[in-house]
């Protein structure tokens, strides 16, 4: 359909066919976001079968010093007189194999085990070391072993105290196996770029090529591949502090990590999807509530982030244009004023906010002061679910409105005065003029803001948790209060309840969340669409 | 050249970086870590121990080690103490079981959750006999006490009692709720307009002061003194945990005079107007019944008895909590450990503490609590024994209920304080809630 076509439909249809529309977008980005999925592991595979290819060819076309490479990596290039790059292969090869060997099986190991050691207790004498000759009385929980030392050895002045061995620590286990993993990885990515290396430096050596000596690559790497230098440690800090954490956590929600089943008292262990399924409401009561708990509060949260987006953003946008028009005196005060609260941290100003609005609170004095409320009641604004939701939405005014104003003044000076001539002497009304001028222009260029405000809405904890700490609370959701964000009920699982597999689910869950709606808002914004109309 | 500089510069910016963030990890809570300098005087080296305490208890610390050195002089100690307060214990005992200290100052609900963890020694009998000796009362070490196994040493006594304004109540007047009612009622037809509004002042949607009353009636919310993790009395609608609640609506239906149900805040001015003659609280708020009814004007006594249904007066219970020393199962010196932990649970030990950290709560020796230059000096003294003596509940130490017990009680108050006029349906369901929030799996 044309846009001539379109404008000619009645203004129903026209609504009716871009709700059909939004819906159908909706559905396309939810499907290309599996298919992008898919298309990622595609081509992983495409590349790891162009990789054994090479490795094929490097062995049916090497000579016996590439193939010997295969198995003592560096030797090609010691043989091609890269000798000091050849004996580093060969050292970091040696590494590996040691590491493998010492810790590396092991790290696998427990990995897939996840410990198979419990704590134990043994009869002791003072308390630490196993008594000589009690090494086969061996105890799996403290109350027998106190109960079988202290009777067994009444008064016989032999060992009536215990001593604890520690067993294995199954998180420590996850840590080191996944980074054992990682390891494996990247050697056997490095392995297949030395193979093809090898193999390189025979074709340049019998075609008489010039070879890069040690010095020629040093300083190739503070030149061409000056890149490679820089990164190199930005690389490792991200594998080590984001990547290995995140992989960490991802894993946790698979298995059953929680105060039963933790370090020292018990290990854990590899459970599955019975979390996911738990989620999606299976896995009896505790399934149940779980799932029931998780969904009312996932709905919650994208009211709270919708609300908390749009409200400072149209309510800032708003603001700034009427600091903006022409005619109004003192802009540099009225803006001033409105951005103060930045200048109070914000969770100062939670946390006052919190005390104002509570029971025999400053705003209750003043109600009562000015006859708005009777001397016998309270202020009960935070004491039930509902007003509880509205006050933590129109509080949030106070702390993210004055950033919009901020941002949007400054769009709001460089759109070209001239557009606004025109569409008046078009005999344009006002409302006509912001939706087809002034709202597009900000929305180019504070569509990705705006983008990104949402995802940090549904991830606001600051807001949440000093300004009612989830409170009111109830008995039908799992640890959670009515006001908790699925990143707050995250936090209670994990430092009320050491409920860490459960917490790593809400994570999983959170994360695809946000990806859903940055991708598909992102892909449909103006900034992306329509770059050349405002370029 | 100068990409050789670029690079090094780099290098040393992600190296500062790393320092940098390295450093400075720990709460500043647990900050300052001061060995003793009570050097003992034999040539015996000390043995070094670690321990947690709270800032308050810290002041002691030089003077215990010195006490516990002079007292056994062959197996001296030096002590590094790190600034832990007691609300924060539970989460970092438990975040690296590995570096706990050798002893602990942990509150009661927290015991179990350590020795349930593993993280916590258990004290033999014969040590018990030895260092005890009948000087804490078997009543007070069953609040630490687990599967027949003593796991913590129960130094401080925590309860609340009612203080009430002796020149408005009699001391007869506040042994009943019924007392005070009729009291207040006299007094407001005197007084006419600077009536007198409330009965008396409790924060009634705090677990501990709901957990009074509903253990004040046998059985009232937990099977088998509390040592079922899948049952309560709750489940089925049990007549004496339904009464209970039934009384906590009262509470909030009450008018003239009605109760003070907020928490410190509304207390506070709710006394400051005169509208509240009488409040629930333990010795840390001994200051603001002071300027709430003038020095002379405090009185303290146990809690006034309830009717419950029908005439008969049940007696409110108070709660008492017991903070205990452990120590741990990763202490490479844990005899000596536990040797020191039953130094400062004895009468001597536990002076020196009263003595240096100000007071405040009531330790758990009997002969000092008995002696009667130590009741001098503490004003609390008199009422903590009346309550140990009437009635106090220990606070229950099943593992579900020390942790499930604080949310879901609230959120049961926050049910009928949101609805005042519900119905009894409407009380029951909230009441299965309850019993079932108690009962949660925390795993599975």
């Amino acid at each position: 359909m044309t846009y001539v076509e379109f404008m000619e439909l009645p203004s129903n249809e026209r609504a009716k066919l871009k709700f059909y529309e939004f819906w159908a977008k909706l559905g396309r980005g939810f499907c290309n976001f599996f298919i992008s999925i898919g298309r990622f592991f595609l081509r992983l595979g495409l590349n790891i079968r162009k990789s054994f290819k090479e490795l094929g060819y490097a062995f049916s076309h090497g000579d016996m010093w590439t193939r010997l490479s295969f198995l003592f990596l560096g030797v090609s290039h010691i043989r091609r007189k890269q000798i000091l790059k050849g004996i580093c292969y060969l050292l970091l090869e040696a590494l590996f194999i040691l590491y493998i060997v010492v810790l590396g099986v092991n790290a696998v190991k427990g990995l897939i085990t996840l410990g198979n050691t419990e704590i134990h207790y043994y009869c002791s004498l003072d308390g630490s070391t196993i008594a000589t000759g009690y090494e086969g009385f061996v105890f799996s929980d403290q109350a027998s072993a106190m109960a079988f030392c202290q009777f067994y050895n009444a008064g016989n002045g032999v060992p009536g105290d215990i001593s604890v061995k520690y067993g294995d620590n199954s998180s420590v286990l996850l840590l080191f196996g996944i980074l054992a993993v990682i390891l494996i990885i990247a050697f056997i990515a490095f392995y297949s770029h030395v193979v093809k290396d090898s193999i390189e430096v025979q074709e340049k050596k019998e075609a008489h090529l010039y070879l890069n000596t040690a010095f020629d690559d040093f300083r190739e790497l503070l030149d061409k591949k000056f890149y490679l230098t820089l990164l190199f440690f930005p690389v490792l800090g991200v594998c080590i502090f984001t990547i290995l954490p995140l992989i960490d956590m991802i894993l946790m929600a698979f298995t059953n990590y929680n105060q039963s089943h933790q370090y020292p008292a018990s290990l854990f262990d590899w459970i599955g999807l019975t979390n996911f399924n738990n989620l999606f409401g299976g896995g009896g009561s505790s399934g149940s509530i779980f799932s029931y708990t998780f969904f009312h509060i996932l709905g919650w949260t994208l009211i709270w982030a919708f609300f908390a987006t749009f409200l400072n953003y149209f309510l800032g946008m708003l603001l700034a244009m009427l600091i903006n028009k022409k005619g109004i005196k003192l802009k540099k005060l009225w803006r001033t004023l409105f951005v103060f609260s930045i200048a109070v941290p914000q969770f100062v100003s939670l946390l006052t906010w919190n005390k104002f609005l509570s029971s025999s609170g400053f705003v209750e004095i003043i109600l009562k002061t000015w006859g708005w409320m009777a001397q016998g009641d309270k202020l009960t604004v935070l004491d039930y679910t509902s007003s509880a939701r509205i006050a933590i939405i129109l509080i949030n005014l106070w702390i993210g409105v004055p950033y919009t104003i901020l941002s949007t003044s400054g769009i709001l000076m460089n759109i070209p005065a001239d557009l606004y001539e025109s569409a008046q002497i078009d005999g344009a009304k006002p409302a006509t003029i912001y939706l087809k001028i002034t709202l597009p222009y900000i929305l180019f260029v504070t569509g990705p803001y705006l983008i990104t405000q949402f995802v940090g809405n549904i991830n606001n904890f600051n807001v949440i948790y000093f300004l009612t700490a989830g409170a009111p609370t109830t008995n039908n959701y799992m640890n959670a209060g009515t006001t908790d964000l699925l990143v707050t009920w995250l936090y209670k699982l994990t430092v009320n309840s050491a409920n860490y597999s459960y917490a790593a689910v809400i994570g999983i869950m959170t994360f695809v969340i946000c990806a859903f709606f940055s991708l598909i808002a992102y892909k449909n914004s103006s900034a992306m669409k329509n770059e050349e109309d405002f370029a | 050249m100068k990409k050789s500089l670029t690079v090094v510069a780099f290098s040393v910016l992600l190296i500062g970086g790393g320092l940098l963030g390295s450093c400075g990890t720990e709460d500043s809570a647990v900050s300052s870590s001061t060995p003793s300098s009570a050097a003992p005087s034999s040539a015996v080296t000390p043995t070094a121990l670690t321990m947690w305490m709270s800032k308050a208890d810290s002041a002691a610390k030089d003077d215990l080690v010195a006490g516990f050195n002079a007292k056994y002089p062959d197996t001296p100690i030096s002590l590094t103490v790190t600034q832990v307060e007691e609300g924060d214990v539970g989460k970092q005992y438990l975040s690296d079981p590995a570096k706990t200290p050798d002893i602990a100052h942990v509150p009661g609900d927290v015991v179990n959750n350590l020795q349930s963890q593993s993280a916590i020694a258990a004290y033999t009998d014969a040590d018990v006999s030895t260092y005890i000796d009948g000087d804490i009362s078997n009543s007070t070490l069953k609040t630490a006490t687990y599967n027949a196994n003593l796991y913590g040493l129960p130094f401080s006594t925590n309860t609340f009692f009612l203080y009430y304004n002796k020149s408005y109540f009699g001391d007869n007047d506040v042994k009943s709720v019924k007392a005070m009612q009729a009291a207040i009622t006299a007094n407001n037809a005197k007084e006419g307009a600077a009536a007198v509004a409330n009965t008396l002042a409790i924060d009634i949607t705090n677990g501990w002061y709901v957990q009074s009353l509903f253990m004040s009636e046998d059985d009232g919310i937990y099977a088998d003194d509390g040592t079922s993790e899948t049952e309560t009395n709750i489940a089925g609608n049990k007549d004496k945990a339904f009464s209970v609640a039934k009384y906590i609506r009262g509470m909030y239906q009450a008018t003239t005079p009605g109760f003070e149900l907020g928490g410190d805040t509304d207390m506070k001015v709710s006394l400051i107007k005169g509208e509240t003659k009488a409040f629930v609280s333990g010795s840390w708020n001994y200051s603001m019944a002071k300027a709430a009814f003038g020095d002379d004007n405090v009185g303290m006594a146990c809690l006034p008895s309830f009717v419950l249904s029908g005439t008969t007066e049940t007696p409110w219970k108070s709660v008492g909590d017991y903070k205990s020393i452990v120590v741990s199962n990763a202490s490479t010196n844990k005899k000596l450990a536990q040797k020191f932990a039953f130094y400062l649970v004895s009468r001597e030990g536990q002076k020196i503490r009263f003595d240096d950290n100000g007071g405040g709560t009531m330790p758990t020796s009997i002969s000092l609590n008995a002696d009667s230059a130590f009741q001098a000096k503490n004003p609390f003294a008199k009422v903590m024994g009346a309550v140990s003596e009437n009635g106090v509940f220990r606070q229950n130490t099943c593992l579900k209920f020390s942790s499930n017990w604080w949310d879901a009680s609230k959120a049961f108050v926050n049910v009928i304080k949101e609805k005042p006029s519900l119905s009894d349906d409407e009380l029951k369901t909230a009441l299965d809630t309850l019993g079932t929030a108690l009962v949660a799996s925390i795993a599975s």
